[in-house]
C-alpha cells in the first residue's frame, strides 16, 4: 500500500485566518488517511480587487460570506470515504471589487469570505479516508484587492 | 430443554420472517413508482415544491427514481413568509437517476430559502445511488450534489443526527459566472450572514464518485 501519507495531508490540511475579528477554532480534530490520497492544489492567479468567488469540491461542504457576522459550528460530525472519491475545483475568474478567491477541493471544506466578524469552530469531528482520493484544486484567477486562498486536501478551512 | 429452544426458535424464526415480508413488500410496492413518492405524512406535491408558510416534513420517506424519471427529487423552497423548514425523522432515497439543470440547485434534498428562515433537519436520512446531478446556472448560489441548503442573509440552520450518503454519484458543477459560490459534492451548505450549527452527523461515500466544479 503506498504511503503518500501524513506528510501530503498535513502539509494540504490548510487552516486560514485573515482578518482581525474573525476567529476558526479547531479542537479534539482527527484527520486519518490509511490508503491513498494524491492532493493537488496548483495556484497560478494572483491577489491584486470585490465580490467574492468561493468553490469547493468534496464530501462535506459550507460556503459562507460574511458583511454583519456569520457563524459556523460543527460539533461531532464525521466524515467518511472508503470508496473512490476524485473532487475537482477549478478556478479560472477574476474577483472584482474587494474581492477574495476560495477554492478547495478534498473531503470536507470549509470557506467564509469577508472582512467582518466571523466565528469558525470545528470540534470533535473526523476526517477519515480509508479509500481513495484523488482532489485537485487549481485556481488561475485573479483576486483584486485582496486574497487567494486555494487548498488540496482532506481537511480545508478557508477564512 | 430442547422443546423450550424448539419453540423460541420456532417464535423468533417466524417473526423474522414475517417482519421481512412485511419489510419485502413495502419496498417491493414503492419500487413501483419513478417519481417521487411518499407514504406517510405529507403528499408527493408538498413535498416536491413547497413554499408560504412554515413547512413541516416530519415521519416521511421519500423513494426516487430512475433514470427515465430524471425529476425524482425532493426541494423545498421558500419566498418572504415562510420563517421556518423544519424536515424530522425523514427519508429519501434516490437511485438511478440522470438530471441536468440550469436552476440553482440540482440535489437529492434541496432547500432554498429567502432571508431570516430557520431551517432544521434532525433524526434524518439523505442516499443517493448511481445518479448524475449536473448543473450549468449563472445563480449566484450554485449547487450539485446530493444535499444542498442555500440561504440568504440572517437565517439559521441546524442539522442534528442525520446521516447523507453517497455511491456512485457524479455531481458537476459547470458554471461561466465568476462571482459567487459553486458547490459539487455530497453535503453542501452555502449561506451568508447565518448561523449554520452542525452536529452528531455523518456524511459518508463508497463506490465511485465524482465531484467537479468545471470552469
Amino acid at each position: 500500500m503506498k504511503r503518500i501519507v501524513s506528510l501530503g495531508i498535513l502539509s494540504t490540511m490548510t487552516i486560514y485566518a485573515l482578518g482581525g475579528f474573525n476567529e476558526t477554532k479547531v479542537n479534539e480534530v482527527n484527520v486519518k488517511n490509511t490508503n491513498i490520497a494524491t492532493l493537488d492544489a496548483k495556484q497560478e492567479g494572483t491577489a491584486s480587487s470585490g465580490a467574492s468567488i468561493q468553490n469547493e469540491a468534496g464530501l462535506f461542504n459550507i460556503q459562507q460570506s460574511t458583511s454583519v457576522k456569520s457563524v459556523i459550528d460543527v460539533d461531532n460530525v464525521d466524515v467518511i470515504n472508503t470508496g473512490d472519491i476524485h473532487a475537482i475545483a477549478e478556478n479560472s475568474g477574476d474577483a472584482s471589487g474587494v474581492g477574495v478567491i476560495q477554492n478547495a477541493a478534498g473531503l470536507a471544506n470549509i470557506q467564509v469570505a469577508g472582512a467582518v466578524a466571523s466565528e469558525t469552530t470545528v470540534e470533535n469531528t473526523d476526517v477519515t479516508n480509508s479509500g481513495t482520493v484523488r482532489a485537485t484544486a487549481t485556481n488561475t484567477g485573479n483576486a483584486n484587492s485582496a486574497s487567494v486562498q486555494n487548498a488540496a486536501g482532506l481537511l480545508n478551512i478557508q477564512n | 430443554m430442547y422443546i423450550y429452544n424448539f419453540i423460541f426458535i420456532s417464535i423468533f424464526g417466524f417473526n423474522s420472517l414475517y417482519a421481512g415480508n412485511v419489510q419485502e413488500s413495502r419496498e417491493a410496492r414503492l419500487s413501483q413508482y419513478t417519481k417521487v413518492t411518499e407514504v406517510q405524512g405529507v403528499k408527493p406535491e408538498h413535498v416536491t415544491k413547497a413554499s408560504n408558510g412554515n413547512i413541516y416534513i416530519k415521519n416521511a420517506r421519500v423513494y426516487s427514481g430512475s433514470k427515465e424519471s430524471p425529476d425524482g427529487k425532493v426541494s423545498v423552497t421558500t419566498d418572504s413568509n415562510t420563517r421556518k423548514v423544519v424536515l424530522k425523522n425523514v427519508k429519501i432515497y434516490s437511485k438511478n437517476n440522470v438530471s441536468h439543470t440550469n436552476e440553482a440547485t440540482n440535489a437529492v434534498l434541496s432547500i432554498e430559502t429567502s432571508a431570516n428562515t430557520r431551517v432544521s433537519i434532525e433524526n434524518s436520512d439523505i442516499r443517493s445511488q448511481n445518479i448524475e446531478l449536473k448543473n450549468s446556472s449563472n445563480e449566484n448560489k450554485v449547487c450539485a450534489g446530493v444535499f444542498c441548503i442555500q440561504a440568504e442573509k440572517n437565517s439559521n440552520i441546524v442539522i442534528k443526527n442525520t446521516t447523507i450518503t453517497a455511491s456512485s454519484t457524479n455531481a458537476v458543477v459547470s458554471s461561466i459566472q465568476n462571482k459567487g459560490k459553486k458547490c459539487a459534492g455530497v453535503f453542501c451548505v452555502q449561506a451568508d450572514d447565518s448561523d449554520i450549527e452542525i452536529s452528531d452527523t455523518t456524511v459518508s461515500s463508497y463506490g465511485n464518485n465524482n465531484f467537479e466544479i468545471e470552469d
